[in-house]
């Protein structure tokens, strides 16, 4: 993904949002959110985002790009990165319908980027691996 | 109670029970059985109209709390009576008798949780996080994964020309019974000259 584009969407509305019901969050952005970041459900992905605290860490625009498949195919998105606690990133993608619910279609850590190293190294690997057995 | 799907705009959305799997701390997966929509149409799921979660949060927030009196029986297992943990973090005495019965707090819950992944943490905070303590409990650390993870594990320290140098080493190429780590170890005799 190019960083082609400005900017699509003001962040703090979607912000103000996630406490007023305007925000759905995919199935497949909960299943991560819940995976990588122990956010366990729908409500709790949107209370961490309604505090607006990953506005002060790092957060970086990564992309703005139109959907190219689904009901909403041709919206447009906006993506961003984020430091969540002391060493993980996430990855976090979202649109605003024409209806004017939100939603937030990505929640993973970043596949591409500065910070996929920091997720995937561990000097320890093969010592712990052991321990799985 | 119907909905509409906030994925697709469809009002054809039924609801469904769905057998999901939470982690819960130093206890394991929980198997919970909970409602979601589901859209017939973009076949999305969730929570659409932000009325299902609240109870799932309470069922989660449930089966957490009630972790609190396995946490403390490992202590217990472990050596540490509750006497000396509400001592060395300053709780008023019998504070964990009340936890055990459920009376528990999400604060005293995490409190709970981040001493049972390290109980040495009492012993830093009964001695009001002095600077040795924590020294000493900062150092153990990487030295007590070699032991746990390695073949004769050793700790290795020297100091000369103003350079303190620290090594830990150990084997990962087979298995060797916890026990033989315990006995063999070259660790407490470098680790009393290192302090």
């Amino acid at each position: 993904m190019t960083r082609s584009r400005e900017i699509c969407y003001d962040l703090d509305e979607l912000i103000a949002d996630c406490a007023t019901n305007k925000v759905s969050v995919t199935k497949q952005a909960r299943e991560d959110a819940k995976e990588h970041y122990s956010l366990m459900d729908q409500a709790q992905i949107l209370d961490f985002l309604s505090t607006g605290d990953f506005k002060n860490q790092d957060l970086e625009h990564d992309s703005t790009d139109e959907l190219d498949k689904g009901n909403d195919a041709g919206t447009t998105f906006d993506a961003y990165t984020f430091r969540m606690g002391l060493k993980k990133y996430v990855y976090f993608a979202f649109y605003r319908r024409h209806n004017g619910i939100w939603i937030v279609k990505s929640f993973h850590p970043p596949q591409k980027g500065n910070w996929t190293a920091v997720l995937s190294y561990n000097p320890f690997a093969n010592i712990l691996e052991r321990d799985k057995l | 109670m119907s909905a509409t799907c906030p994925f697709c705009d469809s009002d054809d959305v039924t609801t469904i029970e769905v057998k999901e799997q939470f982690p819960v701390p130093f206890v394991g997966q929980v198997l919970v059985c909970h409602p979601v929509y589901r859209c017939n149409n973009c076949e999305e799921e969730g929570d659409f109209d932000h009325s299902l979660d609240k109870e799932l949060d309470k069922r989660l927030d449930k089966e957490n709390l009630a972790s609190a009196p396995k946490l403390i029986d490992d202590l217990v297992r472990q050596g540490i009576t509750m006497t000396f943990f509400e001592k060395a973090l300053r709780l008023p005495f019998r504070t964990t008798a009340r936890w055990k019965r459920g009376e528990i707090s999400h604060s005293a819950l995490a409190l709970l949780r981040l001493i049972r992944f390290s109980p040495e943490l009492l012993e830093v905070a009964d001695e009001n996080f002095s600077p040795a303590t924590c020294r000493d409990y900062h150092m153990s650390r990487p030295m007590e994964f070699f032991a746990a993870h390695t073949i004769n594990p050793s700790l290795t320290v020297s100091f000369a020309d103003s350079n303190l140098a620290v090594t830990y080493e150990g084997g990962i190429q087979q298995h060797v019974p916890p026990k033989n780590i315990a006995t063999g170890s070259t660790f407490p005799v470098a680790w009393e000259q290192a302090r």
